[in-house]
């Protein structure tokens, strides 16, 4: 859930990154950390198991700079994508303000998508939140690598809302700010009431 | 008068009651962020990075207590410590449903007394409303302009 502090003038928002295990969820947040200057961003916290996979979440905390005289501040949050993490997805979830689904482009990770796709609609649910109500962007990541599905067909199979989508390579960077900034402006467009 | 004040107030009239000169006192909402720091020498950086990680902390525990079928939350103290320095988590404020305090100590030489002392303060600020929700459904920023989100994230270069 977003906090606003209408006194102080601050908005905060918590951002997740979606997708299946080594889809590059942590790369874009690792990419945000690295082209933000120290002045706008906090630590990068990683819990990883002992072979630097996702264990529990990566957190990142961005400030933005100011819009209509309101600081805004994202948290960034990944989950992790092994199959047998899903508690640790559920609450990763809680109070989540906006969704980037991270997807492996490459051929034989459809399969894996579907579920991670079908995984986040049913934990929003048991949370007691609906994916049509919340911001939400895919991309489409490792276009840089050989054998990937067209987009056209990612399309069509993983985003039945026709959300807004880019196709990206976290690991060079592209696509990743693109997908921020699209789903911090659908948060921000959404924000309502707020702390006094 | 804004909850990061009213927090402190609270808090200051409540210390008369009891000492706690090594210790940082951090008022949390359950979405990870930290509203009111009191004490202590962190920098704001690790600040935010307690606040997320003792949120995961408290719901991963809370998923825990689920499991294996309890329903005493409200009792447990989450707690990480030496014989001198260390931490404690208190659960969800009663009152304030969106808060939980931690305390976080260096070398203080009797940890219990604290552990006593936090739970006192959440008794404490149990019976006083500290946040206060706008229920009005404005929406804050409905006309953004794409100039103001290109502005926001010039820092990018895109």
């Amino acid at each position: 859930m977003s906090f606003v502090n209408h006194i102080k003038k601050e908005v905060n928002c918590k951002i997740v990154y979606y997708g299946p295990g080594l889809g590059g969820k942590t790369t874009n947040i690792q990419h945000v950390y690295k082209k933000t200057s120290g002045d706008n961003k906090g630590n990068i916290i990683k819990l990883n198991t002992e072979n630097e996979r996702t264990l529990f979440f990566d957190f990142l905390p961005l400030e933005l700079g100011e819009i209509r005289g309101y600081k805004t501040r994202f948290h960034l949050y990944t989950v992790p994508g092994q199959v047998f993490y899903e508690a640790s997805r559920k609450l990763i979830l809680r109070a989540v303000d906006g969704l980037i689904f991270v997807a492996d482009s490459q051929l034989e990770k459809m399969e894996a998508n579907i579920e991670s796709l079908e995984g986040l609609e049913k934990n929003l649910i048991e949370q007691g939140m609906d994916i049509n109500k919340i911001p939400l962007a895919f991309q489409w990541n490792k276009r840089d690598l050989p054998n990937v599905t067209p987009v056209e067909d990612l399309e069509k199979k993983l985003n039945k809302w026709d959300a807004p989508s880019f196709t990206g390579a976290a690991v060079n960077g592209e696509g990743v700010f693109e997908t921020l900034k699209e789903v911090s402006k659908l948060v921000l467009m959404n924000l309502k009431g707020g702390l006094d | 008068m804004d909850f990061e004040k009213r927090i402190k107030d609270h808090f200051n009239k409540f210390k008369g009651k009891g000492t706690l000169s090594k210790t940082a006192v951090l008022a949390i909402t359950l979405e990870g962020q930290v509203l009111a720091k009191i004490g202590g020498h962190y920098e704001k950086g690790a600040i935010q990075s307690f606040g997320a990680l003792m949120t995961g902390l408290l719901q991963a525990s809370a998923s825990i207590s689920d499991l294996m079928g309890k329903d005493n939350k409200e009792e447990v103290v989450l707690s990480y410590q030496t014989t001198s320095s260390g931490f404690f988590i208190l659960p969800p404020n009663e009152t304030n449903r969106r808060l939980f305090w931690a305390f976080m100590f260096d070398n203080e030489q009797n940890p219990g007394k604290i552990k006593l002392y936090a739970k006192k303060l959440r008794t404490h600020m149990n019976e006083v409303s500290i946040i206060e929700e706008r229920e009005d459904d404005e929406i804050l920023f409905k006309d953004i302009t794409d100039k103001e989100l290109d502005d926001l994230f010039s820092f990018a270069g895109i």
